[in-house]
């Protein structure tokens, strides 16, 4: 198939869901060796639309073309047959297993009697085209950090001979570096004459990556624009409708708060050496890390979640033991997980339940709930988190992950109590407007005297939201740094660390 | 618990048989076991006997055991203990008691066609085996001594028990419901033959419901509820429960269904194997009647039977022990002996 | 600070809402349950004597005593905590306590099965919610330890009533058993306080997930080691109900109730996976078993039948419970 003809259509597919119409008549198509991109505000449809792609739902109405035949994808597997080739935003690869034979699973070729030698040479190709050169085929999965789980995933999918392959958030847990090879790994991809669907919040990413881009509100197709005829701000338009809120951003000298939060010489044994940190009332502090700097651990110290780890750590200057996530909190420390679904909510409960979980005793006399305390705590933090008071009892779980974020944060919200708010990647699989959203939400807490701690390696919302900015590399601390910074000097930090990046800024 | 309906199945265990096939016996060593028919002249001083019986966790065999043993070990005999209530472990133990060479194996069997593999060993081997209690599977009638309790017996006073209290009301008829052991084992068949023959002699007392109460008070007492809420009070004159840790049960269903217990014209319950309960039951006028299948006797006869077999005096293959019926009329003369378990 | 974070309003109407929708394994789920109802109704009203008083009665009266012990097993349950294992023991040496305790009266017998009840199984709730241990594997070791103590200490042999106080147990006040009355009180305040109390919601927050529970601070070993003193309390009751219905107890007392226990757990829909269920589903399911054996027993099928359909009760409950959670999630 000669690239510039399309492979695969969408034909005006409808999808309901009760009273919900998720998809209405979505229609679009990709070339051979097209990367072509999928956005839209959480809920506008897209995932409905790669689940139908893949055999997970079947459409109402409309159709589904693949070099011109209309296909019935019935299941995964079906679809699998049929050339489409999936990468989800949740690994499925099984750590317990060894590189290659994660790279096996369900490769519809696989036969009873392996030929390793063959297999293994086609497997070595496929590792190396996702840029994992250095890693072992027989190397444990579990050895492997998150980053080049991810990789081993898409390679999985590249290696399953398929004609469109979908790439559903396939960077949202990635480093910089890491999507970088992700991307270099699409090119190729398409370079062979392949389809490319691309699912992605990252706006930048679309733009650098993709050559058209389907935006996609409210269930229905906005348009198909070639890339070049777009920026980010006319992306973002057809998205929103409106243009997004953007936020000011504070300078240095804006408030000089009490210390609240002081840590000293916090270790966690392989992961994190010697950090210190004090938070002062009123700021926003961000850990700049990239997976495996020891961001994310420093993070679940402080909150009580590593039992191995040792530190002095005070809040309004009284002695905090590690190791209690209960300890924490009783000293006013709330930490939003990025794992939100093992560590953070509780999915079959109602968001009523979900935003008051950690508040019982503010709702209760003698242990009986109040449910005028209850319903009023509730107002509040519904009206904090701006989420509508009909979903209170939908299952959280029923949510887009970006109000599933807003129910997690804002549980930590609207107390008095909480001293310093940690957030491990709060912003992960979240939208754009969500995203927006949770930002003011962390200016509001440190406007109330909170101060702010979370990790990130998005370049652009460090810039947005800290007002300190503490790289990390491989478990240290590179720098400190205090109002603006290039974005260049970040990444370089927190790619290289300290030493390699003098040595890089020589002309 | 794990074994609850072995436990009571063995508990009930209503027979006891002693079957003498060989003796053994050489003095002291256990390799000694010949095939002669008798246990020798040497008598039972420094004899090793394999002792295969009912766990302690199980009352009934708790009691037996301890007089059993204790009685032997008193003359002078060496008792390895095999003790269990697990039908499997028993089958593993009696192998192992085999392999042991004793001069006798005493045994009592949990699941009798489990057991019957077992016994042809040790009759290969010429090791003598003397079951208790409950009968052996016909196949290996021949091949063990026996010191059985008479099931039937103890079905017939049962019986008797019922007919003997509601003529004493004046009742010429009644219906009548029974709830068993283990519908499968020999004790609660025997039981039943022994009760049925029984009441064929009055017809007009007519068994209306037989269930199978597992050897379990607590399955026999809900069963007994749901045959009150059944037939109501005015169509049960008689119940049967084959322990009296089931005809307990039966009368606590009896008086929450309001019907009346005992008494000028109240339901007659009986049971048939002693324990204290049943005792001061009867003492308390709710319980009518039951009868012995105690422990102690039958651990007596067996430990008896040994010696005898030991000391050369050749006691029959298959003994029966003496069970009796029990009543207020004579509760003096078998109160003691039903208290301990 | 209202409404920060819906800066950019969005109407959210055509996010996909699982929870509105209906599968075709939900109203598949819904037939079969309906189905299921009208059947047992029709074989019910067909059978002989099953629709009289005495009979509904009966059926409650048979319920009450494992559903007592169930409405304990609920709790621990729902915490997260799968099953006890140890219940038959537990309860066996209760009973044995209890009875022996009749020569103080009826209310310190009481008490001291109650006391004994909480210990036995609080200090393994205490065990599992501390120390996460997992409770299938610490129950099975001490339901063996249990017994085992039980038979070492009374010599395996069965406990006669020291005293008559215990016969008020089976006392029938407007001609019902009081244990009926036990049950149905219990279960109402074991229904309020998993709906009404802050115990009860960090309860079902423990049993849906444990480590977010702990993460946000729950006290999730408290909460647990409660539940489980509770339950013991519970299994107390059904001890002391059922040791003066036999008015005898030895360690096989608790017979097969550790398994009837769950089963009426489970047939009334509460999944072991913990975190959903509720006390009143465990007393329909207490009842529905009860009710389900009496049809077959007034039919005249054998205690051997009773107990198979016992179990196709219960894996039919778990498949249409799991069908019903899938067809939810899809």
């Amino acid at each position: 198939m000669s690239p510039g003809e399309d492979l695969v259509r969408v034909d005006r597919l409808v999808k309901s869901f009760g009273n919900t119409r998720a998809v209405r008549a979505a229609s679009f198509s990709v070339a051979a060796g097209e990367i072509h991109a999928l956005c839209g505000h959480n809920g506008a449809g897209k995932s409905t639309v790669v689940k139908m792609l893949s055999g997970q739902e079947a459409p109402d109405d409309g159709a589904i073309l693949i070099g011109d035949q209309v296909v019935d994808l019935r299941s995964r597997r079906v679809a699998q047959r049929n050339g489409v080739a999936l990468v989800d935003q949740e690994l499925s690869v099984v750590p317990s297993l060894t590189v290659a034979e994660n790279l096996m699973l369900g490769d519809l070729r696989a036969r009873w009697i392996n030929r390793p030698r063959a297999a293994g040479r086609r497997l070595r190709t496929l590792l190396d085209s996702v840029g994992l050169a250095h890693v072992e085929l027989d190397r444990p999965l579990g050895e492997l950090g998150i980053g080049e789980r991810q990789l081993i995933e898409i390679a999985r999918a590249l290696g399953q001979d398929a004609r469109l392959v979908i790439l559903d958030e396939p960077t949202a847990t990635l480093s910089d570096v890491e999507s970088a090879y992700v991307y270099e790994a699409i090119r190729n991809v398409a370079a062979t004459g392949c389809a490319v669907l691309f699912v992605s919040h990252r706006l930048g990413e679309v733009l650098d990556l993709c050559d058209k881009v389907t935006v996609m509100r409210d269930g229905a197709v906005v348009a198909t624009t070639p890339v070049a005829e777009l920026t980010l701000d006319s992306l973002i338009v057809q998205m929103l409708g409106e243009a997004p809120l953007r936020l000011g951003r504070r300078t240095a000298a804006d408030v000089e708060g009490a210390e609240v939060l002081t840590v000293s010489g916090l270790s966690v044994p392989g992961r994190v050496r010697d950090f210190s940190i004090a938070l002062r009332a009123g700021r926003v502090y961000a850990l700049a890390g990239q997976l495996g700097s020891g961001a994310s651990d420093v993070l679940r110290a402080i909150a009580g979640l590593l039992p191995s780890a040792s530190a002095e750590l005070t809040v309004d200057g009284t002695a905090v033991r590690l190791g209690h996530p209960a300890g924490a909190i009783r000293a006013g420390i709330a930490f939003v997980s990025n794992d939100r679904k093992a560590e953070g909510l509780f999915l079959r409960r109602p968001v009523s339940w979900n935003l008051l979980a950690t508040r019982l005793p503010q709702v209760t006399r003698l242990g009986v709930l109040d449910p005028r305390r209850w319903s009023e705590a509730l107002a509040v933090l519904l009206d904090l988190c701006g989420l509508d008071r009909k979903r209170t009892t939908h299952a959280v779980g029923s949510l887009s992950g970006g109000n599933q974020q807003k129910v997690f944060v804002g549980r930590c919200l609207g107390r008095d109590d909480v001293r310093v708010l940690l957030l491990d990647d709060p912003t992960r699989g979240v939208d754009v407007g969500g995203r927006a959203a949770i930002h003011a939400l962390l200016r509001d807490a440190t406007d109330r005297g909170m101060a702010v701690l979370f990790s990130s390696t998005e370049l652009e919302e460090l810039g947005d939201l800290a007002d300190v900015v503490v790289t990390m590399h491989q478990g240290e601390v590179v720098r400190r740094h205090e109002g603006d910074t290039a974005d260049t000097v970040l990444l370089r930090e927190m790619t290289h660390g300290a030493s390699t990046a003098l040595v890089e800024e020589r002309p | 618990m794990i074994s609850a309906h072995v436990t009571h199945l063995k508990l009930a265990g209503a027979a006891a048989a002693v079957a003498l096939l060989a003796t053994g016996c050489g003095g002291g060593s256990s390799g000694g076991g010949t095939s002669a028919p008798s246990g020798g002249a040497g008598g039972i001083q420094g004899k090793t006997i394999d002792f295969v019986g009912y766990g302690k966790d199980n009352p009934w065999g708790a009691y037996f055991n301890g007089v059993f043993v204790k009685k032997l070990e008193a003359e002078g005999a060496k008792i390895r203990d095999l003790t269990t209530m697990d039908p499997g472990t028993a089958v593993s133990n009696f192998n192992q008691a085999i392999a042991n060479r004793p001069d006798l194996i005493v045994a009592a069997l949990l699941d009798t066609s489990s057991m019957v593999v077992p016994i042809k060993k040790a009759k290969q081997a010429n090791i003598p085996v003397l079951v208790f209690d409950g009968r052996p599977d016909p196949s290996t009638d021949g091949d063990v001594m026996q010191v059985l309790s008479d099931s039937e017996a103890l079905g017939t006073a049962a019986a008797q028990n019922l007919v003997e209290g509601m003529k004493a009301q004046g009742k010429t008829s009644g219906n009548i419901i029974a709830i068993t052991g283990t519908k499968s084992g020999f004790a609660s068949q025997d039981r039943m033959k022994g009760f049925e023959a029984e009441l064929a002699k009055t017809p007009a007392y007519k068994v209306v419901d037989v269930q199978d109460g597992n050897w379990d008070p607590t399955l026999s007492g809900r069963i007994a509820t749901q045959l009150f809420a059944k037939y109501g009070c005015a169509g049960i004159q008689g119940a049967y429960g084959m322990a009296d840790y089931q005809a307990l049960p039966i009368i606590a269903a009896a008086k929450q269904a309001g019907c009346e217990v005992a008494g000028k014209a109240g339901v007659i319950v009986t049971g048939s194997n002693c324990f204290k309960a049943g005792i001061d039951a009867i003492k308390a006028g709710t319980l009518y009647g039951t009868a012995t299948e105690d422990p102690g006797t039958i651990a007596e006869q067996t430990a008896d039977y040994v010696i005898r077999y030991f000391g050369g005096q050749k006691p029959p293959a298959k003994e029966l022990v003496k069970e009796e019926r029990v009543t207020k009329e004579n509760l003096a003369q078998f109160a003691e002996q039903c208290s301990k378990a | 600070m209202n409404n920060l974070l819906s800066a950019p309003a969005r109407p959210e109407a055509s996010v996909p809402e699982p929870a509105r929708r209906r599968s075709r394994t939900e109203v598949v789920v819904t037939v079969i349950v309906v189905l299921a109802v009208l059947a047992a109704i029709v074989a019910g009203l067909s059978t002989h004597r099953f629709a009289t008083i005495a009979n509904a009665k009966a059926i409650i009266t048979s319920a009450s005593l494992v559903g007592i012990a169930a409405l304990g097993l609920t709790l621990i349950t729902i915490g997260g905590s799968a099953v006890s294992l140890a219940i038959s023991p537990s309860v066996a040496a209760v009973g044995m306590i209890f009875l022996s305790a009749q020569s103080l009266g009826l209310v310190p017998a009481l008490v001291l099965a109650l006391a004994c009840g909480i210990l036995i199984t609080g200090l393994q709730g205490a065990v599992v919610g501390y120390a996460a241990a997992n409770p299938v594997l610490l129950t099975i070791a001490t339901s063996f330890a249990i017994a085992g103590l039980a038979t070492g200490i009374s010599g395996g042999e069965t406990v006669s009533p020291t005293g008559t106080g215990y016969d008020r147990l089976n006392a029938t006040p407007g001609g019902v058993a009081l244990s009926v009355y036990a049950l149905v009180v219990l279960a109402l305040i074991l229904e309020w306080t998993l709906r009404r109390t802050a115990f009860g919601r960090t309860l079902y927050l423990i049993g849906e997930n444990r480590r977010a529970a702990w993460a946000a601070g729950l006290p999730v070993g408290r909460t647990t080691a409660v539940a489980w003193f509770a339950a013991g309390a519970l299994f107390a009751v059904t001890a002391a109900f059922t040791a003066a219905f036999n008015t005898s107890a030895n360690v096989n007392l608790g017979g097969t109730l550790t398994f009837d226990a769950i089963a009426a757990v489970l047939a009334g829909g509460t999944p072991i996976s913990g975190g959903r269920g509720s006390a009143l589903r465990t007393l329909a399911g207490a009842v529905l078993i009860a009710a389900v054996s009496d049809i077959l027993l007034l039919r005249g099928y054998s205690t051997g039948v009773q107990i198979m359909v016992k179990g196709l009760i219960v894996l039919l409950v778990v498949i249409l419970v799991h069908l019903r959670a899938k067809g939810r999630n899809a």
